[in-house]
C-alpha cells in the first residue's frame, strides 16, 4: 500500500474513532447495554489508567486494557495521538487552512513532560488533580456538562417552534419516544460550569491558531507517555535516501517534528504522529516510516548522544536536539513541583473542614474519593437528572471537576444506581439499588426562615410528599397557630428525621421557592443515636 | 472553502425547501378547533339522566341544574376536544363496579355506563391517562395505577376503532422511561396494543384558563387537550396535602410546574379542572392506599378494595371515591367542593343515577 494510501486509512480511522467516541459518550445513559464497553477510552488511556492504579494503590482491572496500549506505544510511538485521539482529530478538522511552519520551542515542549512527571508523583502521593488536562477527560466532560445540555435546549427549542407543522410531527414524535431518556437527556439538564468547560475546549481548539496541534505538542500529558515511548519506538520516521532539501517535508509537518539544524534535517520521534504528511509530500520520496529497529550507533541513545558523522545531510536519524531526555533533575523536579502541590492542596481550607455542599455522588464519599476519581465525568453523563456536576472548588483547587451532587439542579433518584455502575475506577463504588437506598450523601435542613408553612402560613407539603425513604425522613407536624396579623391556621410544618435522611435531595430540587431552595442537603454529620 | 455564489446557491435552496415545507405544512389537515355549539355542551340534563327506567333516586331540583347548565355550555378553550361525555336517558350518571378481577370491572363499569362506544368513535385518537408517580415503586404497592385496568381500558378503546391509544404520565420522581416499567404499565399496555408516550417538552403550552379563580396561565401538554378522547385513570390514594389524590389531582401530571400548585392546591386543582376534561374519569380502586399517601412503602398501607368508579364527571367520581373508600364526607375535601361550587361538577348524590354492578 502507498503511503498516501496509509494517509486515507489514517484519515478514516480518526473519523471512526472521533464517531466511536460519540457514539459510546451518547451511549452513556443509565441502562445501557453495548457490546464495546462505554468507558473504552478511559481503559485505553494509560495516562488516566496507570495514574489512578497509583494514586489508589490498587489494580483496577478494568482498565488493565491500559497496558496493551503502553505496548502500542513502545510499537507504534505517537500513532496514537495521529490516528486515534478523537481530541487529536478534532484538533486536525478545526484548523487554521493556511499552514505555518512553525518551529517548535524547545523549552514549551518540555511541559507536557513536567506535567507528566508533576503528575506521577502527584499520583503517588494519592492525588490525581492534574487528570483534569487528560484529553479524554477533557473531551467526555466537555460533552457530558456542555454539549449535551446546549444541543437539547437546542433540539427542543426547534421542536417547539416547528411542531405546529403537521409534516413535522411524525419526525418529531418519532425522535422524543425512541430517544428521550436513553441517548437524549430524560430531562434538561443544567451545569454550573457549561460555560467554562466550553471555553477550554474552545480555547484549545483555538490555540491550534497559534500553532498547528498546540495542545498536542506541549501540553497533552497522554501525549507525553506516548512522546516518551515514541523516542525508543520500534515504528518511526527515517531517510532513506539524499534529499534536496526542498524542506517539503518540514512545511506540512502538523507538529513541527522536522527541523533544520546543523546536522540536517532531523526529526523528533517524540513529535511524530505518524500522519505521513511528510512521506506523501516528499517530491523525491525519501522519507519512510517504517517498522525498525533502532539503529543505537546511528542513532544515538535516549540519552541524547549524538553522532553527527552519520547524517548525512538529509533528514537525519540522530534524535532531535530538543529531545527530552529525562534526568534525575528533572525527576527532582517534578517531585518537588508535585509535594508543593499537593501540600499546598492540603493545608487548603477545605483540607481542614468539608465545604457545606460537597456532596459527593453516592459511596464515593466512604471511599477515598479523591485519590480514584479521574474527572472523567462519566457519572455526570449517566445521571439522568443532571444532579452530579463537575465541581468548582467545593473541595477545593485539588477537587476541581470531580463530580458533586447539586441538589437544586437534580437529585439522587431513588431508582438509579447508575453512576456506581459507570464509573471506570470504582471511586464511586458500584452499589446495588438496595445498597445505594441506605447509602447516606448527605442530609436535609430546613431553613424555617424561608420554608412556605414556617415563614409565610401557607400549606406546602412537597418535600415531605417527595420524600422517597419509606418511612419518610421528612415528616409533617400538624400545628395550630396565629400569623403575625393575628388569623389562626392549621398548617403543616415539614421536619426532618435526622436518622432516616440520606440526603437524595429531591426535597431540595422540588422545592417551590424561587432560588435557594428552603430545605437544603448538606454534607453529612455523624451524630450518635438519640439516648433516652 | 464555500464561495459566494455556491453559498448564495445553497441559501435559496434551503430558503424554497422551508418554504416548501411551510406550504404543505399549512395545506396537511390541521384538527380545526370547532367551538362546540351549546346543546352538545356537557350538561346535567336534568329530566333525562336523572329519572331513568330504573332510577330509584329522587328528581333534580330545576333551580340547582339550571345554575349548573348555565356554568357549563362555555367551552373552556379553542383547542380542548376531549370534553366530557354526559349520560343519556337510561344510562347512570356514575358507576361503582366490584369484582375481584381488576380487567372484569373495568369492562362491567364501562358497559354500565353505556358501553365504551359512547366515548369512543371509529378513527379517534385516544389519551388513557394513568397515575404514574414514580420509578421506584411498583403496582403491588399502590401508589401507581393497576396495569391491568389501564390494559382494559386500552383494550376497550381499541375494540371500538380508536386509531390509536397512547398511555401517558408525568412522574414527579425519577424518569419516565423507568417508571413506566417499574410500574408494570409499560408491559400490560404494550401486550393491549396500546403505545406509552414519554411527555415532551416540545408538547407543553401556555392555556388560558378563563374561569380559573387563582389559575390565569398554565403549561399544558397540549396532546391532553387535541385528543378526541381522554380516559382518566388515577388510582385511589390517601394524600398529605390534598387528603386524598384521585381524578382531579391527577391532572397534575399533564402540567409543568406541579410543585406551585401545592400553596393553594384546593383552588387550584379546581382551576385546572375547568379547562382539562377527561371524557371519562376510572377511578382505580382495587387497591387503595387508605393513609401516608400519596407514596407508601408498607403494604398494610394500603387495602385491597377490588372496586372501580366511573363516571364523566370528574368531580361526582372523586367525591363518590371519598365517600366509598374513606368513608369521609366529600364536603371535608377542599378541591372537591370547590369544584362543585364552581361548576365543574357535582356530588349530589341524592340527585343523581348510581349504578352499582359486580362482575
Amino acid at each position: 500500500m502507498t503511503a498516501s494510501r496509509w494517509r486515507r486509512v489514517r484519515q478514516i480511522a480518526q473519523v471512526v474513532s472521533v464517531a466511536l467516541f460519540f457514539i459510546l459518550a451518547f451511549l452513556t445513559y443509565r441502562g445501557a447495554e453495548s457490546l464495546i464497553p462505554l468507558d473504552l477510552y478511559f481503559r485505553l488511556d494509560p495516562f488516566a489508567a496507570f495514574a489512578a492504579m497509583i494514586a489508589a494503590r490498587t489494580v483496577i482491572a478494568a482498565l488493565l486494557l491500559a497496558v496493551a496500549a503502553i505496548a502500542f506505544g513502545f510499537v507504534f510511538g505517537r500513532a496514537w495521538c495521529g490516528w486515534l485521539c478523537p481530541l487529536g482529530a478534532m484538533l486536525d478538522w478545526v484548523t487554521p487552512k493556511t499552514h505555518r511552519v512553525s518551529e517548535t520551542r524547545r523549552v514549551w515542549k518540555r511541559v507536557k513532560y513536567v506535567l507528566l512527571i508533576v503528575a506521577f508523583f502527584a499520583a503517588l502521593l494519592g492525588n490525581l488533580s492534574l487528570l483534569i488536562l487528560d484529553p479524554i477527560t477533557i473531551l467526555n466532560r466537555t460533552f457530558a456538562s456542555a454539549f449535551m445540555p446546549a444541543f437539547n435546549v437546542a433540539l427542543v427549542a426547534v421542536e417547539t417552534a416547528l411542531y405546529p407543522l403537521a409534516p413535522l410531527q411524525p419526525l418529531f414524535d418519532g425522535i422524543e419516544q425512541t430517544f428521550r431518556g436513553t441517548v437524549l437527556p430524560a430531562q434538561q439538564t443544567y451545569y454550573q460550569l457549561g460555560w467554562l468547560l466550553a471555553l477550554v475546549f474552545v480555547a484549545i481548539v483555538g490555540l491550534n491558531w497559534v500553532v498547528p496541534r498546540l495542545w498536542c505538542r506541549y501540553l497533552c500529558p497522554l501525549g507525553a507517555v506516548y512522546a516518551w515511548q515514541a523516542q525508543v519506538a520500534w515504528l518511526r520516521p527515517r531517510a532513506i535516501k539524499d534529499c534536496s532539501h526542498c524542506a517539503a517535508c518540514m512545511r506540512v509537518c502538523p507538529t513541527s517534528a522536522i527541523a533544520v539544524t546543523k546536522s540536517g534535517f532531523t526529526v523528533d520521534p517524540a513529535e511524530c504522529i505518524v500522519c505521513l504528511d511528510c512521506v506523501t509530500e516528499c517530491p523525491e520520496s525519501v522519507i519512510a516510516i517504517n517498522f525498525g529497529a533502532i539503529n543505537a550507533k546511528a542513532e544515538g541513545t535516549l540519552r541524547g548522544v549524538k553522532d553527527e558523522k552519520t547524517s548525512s545531510g538529509i533528514l537525519s536519524f540522530i534524535p532531535h536536539p530538543s529531545a527530552f531526555s529525562l534526568s534525575r533533575r528533572h525527576l527532582l523536579e517534578g517531585a518537588a513541583f508535585a509535594v508543593a502541590g499537593v501540600a499546598l492542596f492540603r493545608s487548603a481550607p477545605t483540607a481542614r473542614r468539608d465545604d457545606q455542599w460537597l456532596v459527593r455522588p453516592p459511596g464515593a464519599r466512604e471511599n477515598d474519593f479523591l485519590s480514584k476519581c479521574i474527572r472523567c465525568a462519566e457519572c455526570v453523563k449517566v445521571c439522568p437528572t443532571g444532579g452530579l456536576q463537575p465541581s468548582l472548588f467545593e473541595s477545593g483547587l485539588e477537587g476541581f471537576w470531580s463530580p458533586l451532587l447539586v441538589s437544586r439542579l437534580g437529585y439522587c433518584d431513588y431508582s438509579c444506581n447508575a453512576c456506581g455502575q459507570i464509573c471506570p475506577t470504582g471511586a464511586i463504588p458500584p452499589l446495588s439499588l438496595a445498597d445505594k437506598r441506605k447509602q447516606v450523601v448527605g442530609v436535609a435542613y430546613i431553613d424555617q426562615n424561608r420554608c412556605i408553612p414556617w415563614a409565610s402560613y401557607r400549606p406546602c407539603i412537597v418535600c415531605e410528599e417527595m420524600c422517597p425513604v419509606p418511612q419518610k425522613a421528612v415528616r409533617l407536624e400538624e400545628v395550630d397557630v396565629a400569623t403575625p396579623d393575628g388569623k389562626p391556621v392549621h398548617l403543616q410544618r415539614p421536619r426532618v428525621v435526622f436518622d432516616l435522611c440520606i440526603g437524595c435531595g429531591i426535597c431540595e430540587y422540588r422545592c417551590p421557592l424561587v432560588g435557594p431552595a428552603a430545605i437544603r442537603v448538606y454534607v453529612p454529620t455523624q451524630l450518635p443515636p438519640i439516648v433516652g | 472553502m464555500l464561495s459566494r455564489r455556491e453559498f448564495l446557491r445553497r441559501s435559496i435552496l434551503y430558503a424554497l425547501t422551508m418554504a416548501g415545507g411551510s406550504a404543505l405544512a399549512a395545506c396537511a389537515s390541521q384538527p380545526t378547533p370547532t367551538p362546540l355549539p351549546p346543546t352538545t355542551a356537557p350538561t346535567f340534563l336534568p329530566t333525562a339522566t336523572l329519572v331513568p327506567p330504573t332510577a330509584p333516586r329522587a328528581l333534580a331540583s330545576p333551580t340547582a341544574t339550571s345554575t349548573v347548565t348555565t356554568a357549563r355550555t362555555a367551552v373552556p378553550t379553542a383547542t380542548m376536544t376531549a370534553t366530557p361525555v354526559p349520560p343519556v336517558a337510561g344510562e347512570p350518571y356514575l358507576v361503582i363496579a366490584r369484582g375481584a378481577s381488576p380487567a372484569a370491572i373495568t369492562r362491567a363499569a364501562i358497559d354500565a355506563l353505556g358501553g365504551i362506544s359512547r366515548y369512543v368513535k371509529k378513527g379517534n385518537d385516544v389519551i388513557v391517562k394513568p397515575n404514574i408517580c414514580n420509578a421506584s415503586m411498583g403496582p403491588e404497592l399502590a401508589t401507581t395505577t393497576n396495569p391491568q385496568v389501564v390494559a382494559e381500558l386500552v383494550k376497550l378503546c381499541l375494540e371500538a376503532g380508536a386509531a390509536r391509544v397512547r398511555v401517558m404520565d408525568q412522574p414527579f420522581s425519577g424518569v419516565a422511561v423507568e417508571a413506566y416499567k417499574q410500574s408494570g404499565i409499560r408491559e400490560a399496555v404494550e401486550r393491549a396494543g396500546g403505545q406509552m408516550e414519554i411527555m415532551a417538552a416540545m408538547k407543553y403550552a401556555d392555556v388560558d384558563f378563563p374561569k380559573g379563580r387563582d389559575i390565569k396561565k398554565w403549561k399544558v401538554y397540549q396532546d391532553i387537550l387535541k385528543a378526541d378522547v381522554v380516559i382518566n385513570v388515577p388510582i385511589a390514594k390517601s394524600h398529605n396535602l390534598a387528603k386524598y389524590t384521585l381524578a382531579m389531582k391527577g391532572l397534575m401530571g399533564v402540567i409543568t410546574d406541579r410543585e406551585r400548585i401545592h400553596n393553594a392546591i384546593d383552588q387550584r386543582l379546581a382551576d385546572l379542572s375547568t379547562v382539562i376534561q377527561p371524557t371519562l374519569n376510572v377511578i382505580d380502586g382495587v387497591r387503595v392506599l387508605m393513609r401516608n399517601g400519596p407514596t407508601s412503602w408498607n403494604p398494610n398501607d394500603s387495602v385491597v378494595m377490588n372496586t372501580l368508579i366511573a363516571s364523566h364527571d370528574i368531580v361526582a367520581a372523586d367525591a363518590y371515591a371519598i365517600q366509598t373508600f374513606w368513608k369521609t364526607k366529600p364536603d371535608d375535601v377542599g378541591y372537591v367542593r370547590i369544584g362543585a361550587q364552581m361548576g365543574i361538577g357535582r356530588y349530589d348524590f341524592g340527585k343523581l343515577w348510581i349504578q352499582e354492578v359486580t362482575a
